[in-house]
């Protein structure tokens, strides 16, 4: 009776749902990648007209929810393709056999890459994002935004965001062991803790905040789609944490080929132009053309921490940050 | 000899039975790496007193609110006292994220009361926290403090006019006493639910420092993937709710029996008190007014010429798609047990076993529905792909979820019909599908009626277990909404309202159209 009963449920769940076209490639990624105006539907176009096939993007919260979703599905997961985790968590992407090596010959890169599973595809530097007009003295330093500043911030949950992950390894890399002291200060000024990138910028740019972490490349939007000089970033004199953005192919995926020239598609100087000017990051490509605004951008000092050390301390780190701020 | 009734009754309480001992299992699975030194966390001792600080708030609120109302209510006697009970149950029964949605769209930063205020707040955290529990659970309070009231004998009342008693005096001597024990359990009960309040938190938390042990078991499994602390948390949680619902079940056969109706006192009122009376109504109104207007204010700013209809036709899809499912379980589940009972009244047995059955029914009041999820979704997920499961399973915990309430509903009506009919039955030797089809189906066409559309709303609304266990593939209607809500798209999100709303309406009327007519009401 039982078995009987969850048969029937089964097949009414499948009927009108599951459309499968034959060659279709599952891209997992973060739902700002995906969104109308992100890169999603260009690259898409671009890419349909030479592959003979369709691309099903998947977008996740934010790109650290990807590594959690994978976690989660294990070996079930659907993804031919893994877009948008960065440098720091390849060590527990590789650790739980989630990718494959992609065997391809990369074109010259504008970074330095030694990966043999995963592609970068674009890079940037966060950075607090203010209105000029609004905002007259942006704090200068991190300094002076733990200790001085009495504005609001915005910033994103590094249990589920990249930018939020960045700034807590920014923090650490400023702070060591003073970060909880550092974290309890910023509470006071957040107005919220959001899930993914496009929550946060959406709620500053309707005004909710004074600053909102973004990246340095934030403003070239407001410059190119916009015509508006008046978002900048806040550069800060202790440097800015950079990030690398990576993709990979699933270790599951039945379509290697097909992944792999996606892969090659996306660091092709047309993929890199659209990558640059929607998703608003630095092309790894140096062949890009890339709009006049970004020269105008703050080149800030680079700040890393070794991908294995907050692969090892990333878990640790981030309870220290609960912790703190939900005191 | 045992009865069909009998072995269809056991099979579903057995069923039940292993569903929860499953959940129990998977539980029990991640509990091998479970220790006591795990919960020397600092953070989920901060989640478990935020979840009891928030609940009680959220409860003394709604009580004092509650009382306020009730006691405006009786001392007033509005003509339209039986349509305004009526709207109370209808808020507590509104899917949850209609009111996080209008919470935000009346209280929010782009609010109406916001933009009419001089003032601004900060509706993420506590407040809203607070605000979208009260719209729940006060009217809710209200309306049975009223009946409460309405049940204080008409004598008391002649002697305080003898006596000369001020409102005050006859607060502290006649009402308080005799509100007292039903608030206590009203108190209880809407601890509990506010305890395990999921949407309301998830979506109007804003942050680390507002999170509850259900939105915790969330987050656990959603963004850190730590199955160690969801177990920690669904252990609390299942701990205290089980010790405090123990205490209210127990509480319930008390008050079981009623009191009957008295006739009403006509109270004189000084102008004054009169106006305070109105005055707390008009409140109330104007607080569930602007929640109910929360929901469709945003609408102004839609954007007619592109509405996402593809995600709307296919959230209306699955929802649908769930909340049948759901349904059907719990027809099959409840009829199996409502048939036992039934059978059991006609013989006029009263057996050990049926209160067990009835508590195991009633399991999903006690052990909190993201517990049940958590647990199956461990012991599904190492087994199977849990993605292909995910509409079945959600159906199954809804229906566990609304197996109570769909029991609670039918059974006076049934066994009225089955005390007045039982022995004429029995004289005429009618054969048992006769009974059924000729006397007892046109009885109860129309709580059944009401009762199903109760069940699909009440699943139609969930989002908790989708948000928990849903893949992207599966997007209900409440989870399109929360998830056009935490992306500031309130005008689409209000417009998803509506169609929720539509559903629920659509549902009701259909259901009352089709199984509700030709309802005899017995003589």
């Amino acid at each position: 009776m039982k078995n009987l009963l969850w048969l029937a449920c089964c097949a009414m769940s499948v009927v009108g749902f599951n459309s499968q076209a034959n060659s279709e490639l599952t891209v997992y990624t973060y739902q700002s990648f995906v969104s109308d105006w992100g890169p999603g539907p260009a690259l898409t176009k671009s890419f349909e007209q030479q592959c003979d096939c369709t691309i099903d993007w998947v977008g996740l919260d934010d790109g650290v929810a990807i590594l959690n979703r994978l976690k989660l599905e294990g070996k079930r997961n659907k993804a031919d393709v893994i877009l948008g985790l960065d440098t720091n968590l390849i060590p527990e992407t590789e650790a739980i056999n989630a990718v494959q090596a992609h065997q391809l010959t990369l074109p010259k890169l504008a970074i330095d890459w030694q990966d043999n599973n995963f592609v970068p595809f674009d890079y940037g530097y966060f950075a607090f994002i203010y209105n000029t007009e609004k905002l007259k003295n942006p704090p200068s330093s991190m300094k002076q935004l733990v200790e001085e500043f009495n504005g609001s911030i915005l910033y994103q949950d590094p249990r589920t965001s990249t930018p939020g992950q960045g700034l807590m390894l920014w923090v650490k890399a400023l702070y060591g062991d003073d970060s909880s002291q550092a974290w309890s200060k910023l509470k006071d000024k957040t107005v919220t803790v959001t899930k993914g990138w496009s929550e946060a910028y959406g709620m500053f740019l309707k005004g909710e905040a004074d600053l909102v972490l973004s990246y340095t490349t934030s403003p070239a939007y407001h410059m190119v789609a916009e015509q508006e000089n008046r978002y900048q970033a806040a550069e800060f004199s202790e440097g800015h944490m950079s990030q690398v953005e990576v993709a990979a192919i699933s270790a599951t995926s039945q379509q290697v080929e097909l992944a792999q020239q996606f892969l090659s598609f996306l660091v092709s100087a047309p993929a890199q132009k659209i990558i640059a000017t929607t998703n608003w990051m630095l092309p790894v490509n140096p062949d890009a053309e890339l709009p006049e605004a970004f020269s105008t951008l703050v080149q800030p000092k680079p700040l890393s921490i070794e991908q294995h050390t907050v692969s090892q301390q990333r878990q640790q780190w981030t309870k220290e940050w609960r912790n703190a701020v939900s005191q | 000899m045992i009865k069909p009734a009998s072995i269809a009754g056991y099979c579903a309480s057995i069923f039940i039975a292993l569903v929860v001992a499953a959940a129990f299992w998977g539980l029990a699975e991640q509990a091998q790496v479970l220790s006591w030194s795990a919960f020397n966390d600092p953070y989920l001792w901060r989640v478990l007193r935020f979840s009891i600080w928030q609940a009680l708030l959220s409860a003394s609120l709604a009580c004092i609110g509650g009382v306020a109302i009730a006691r405006a209510w009786f001392y007033l006697q509005p003509k339209s006292i039986n349509w305004q009970l009526r709207l109370a149950n209808l808020c507590f029964v509104s899917p949850v994220i209609l009111v996080v949605l209008g919470c935000v769209g009346s209280f929010g930063i782009n609010g109406f009361w916001q933009q009419l205020s001089p003032f601004s707040w900060k509706l993420y955290g506590l407040p809203g926290i607070l605000i979208a529990h009260c719209f729940l659970n006060m009217p809710l309070i209200a309306r049975y403090c009223y009946l409460q009231y309405n049940d204080i004998p008409a004598s008391y009342w002649r002697q305080a006019k003898q006596l000369g008693f001020s409102q005050s005096r006859s607060w502290q001597i006649i009402e308080w006493p005799m509100l007292r024990s039903r608030l206590a359990g009203l108190f209880g009960l809407v601890f509990l639910l506010c305890f395990g309040s999921f949407t309301v938190v998830l979506a109007l938390g804003g942050g680390p420092k507002s999170t509850t042990l259900e939105v915790a078991i969330y987050q656990a499994l959603r963004y850190d993937f730590d199955p160690l602390f969801a177990m920690q948390c669904a252990v609390l949680q299942l701990l205290i709710a089980v010790s405090l619902g123990w205490l209210l079940l127990g509480r319930e056969q008390q008050e079981a029996k009623r009191i009957q109706q008295n006739i009403l006192v006509q109270h004189q009122l000084s102008k004054t008190q009169r106006r305070l009376h109105q005055a707390v109504v008009l409140g109330y109104y104007l607080f569930i007014g602007s929640i109910l207007l929360g929901i469709f204010s945003p609408l102004s700013q839609l954007n007619w010429q592109q509405l996402p209809w593809d995600k709307w036709l296919s959230g209306i899809g699955w929802s649908l798609l769930i909340a049948l499912q759901s349904t059907l379980w719990v027809v099959i589940l409840g009829g199996a047990i409502l048939w036992q009972y039934s059978s059991n009244v006609v013989k006029q047995r009263r057996m050990l076993a049926g209160r067990g059955q009835e508590l195991l029914a009633s399991i999903m009041l006690l052990a909190p529905a993201m517990v049940i999820t958590t647990g199956l979704f461990f012991l599904l997920i190492s087994r199977a792909d849990i993605n292909a499961y995910t509409a079945p399973l959600v159906a199954l915990i809804n229906a566990l979820m609304s197996l109570p309430f769909f029991i609670r509903s039918l059974k006076p009506a049934l066994s009225d019909a089955i005390k007045q009919y039982a022995k004429l039955n029995q004289s005429l030797d009618l054969p048992a599908i006769s009974q059924l089809h000729l006397i007892y189906w046109p009885l109860i066409r129309r709580p059944l009626a009401l009762a199903i559309s109760l069940c699909m709303v009440l699943s139609l609304g969930d989002m908790g277990v989708i948000a928990l266990i849903g893949s992207v593939d599966v997007v209900t209607l409440p989870l399109l909404l929360y998830q056009q809500l935490s992306t500031y798209q309130y005008a689409l999100a209000s417009a998803t309202g509506l169609i929720m709303l539509l559903l629920c309406t659509v549902i009701f009327y259909l259901l009352e159209l089709t199984l509700g007519r030709h309802h005899v009401k017995h003589l």
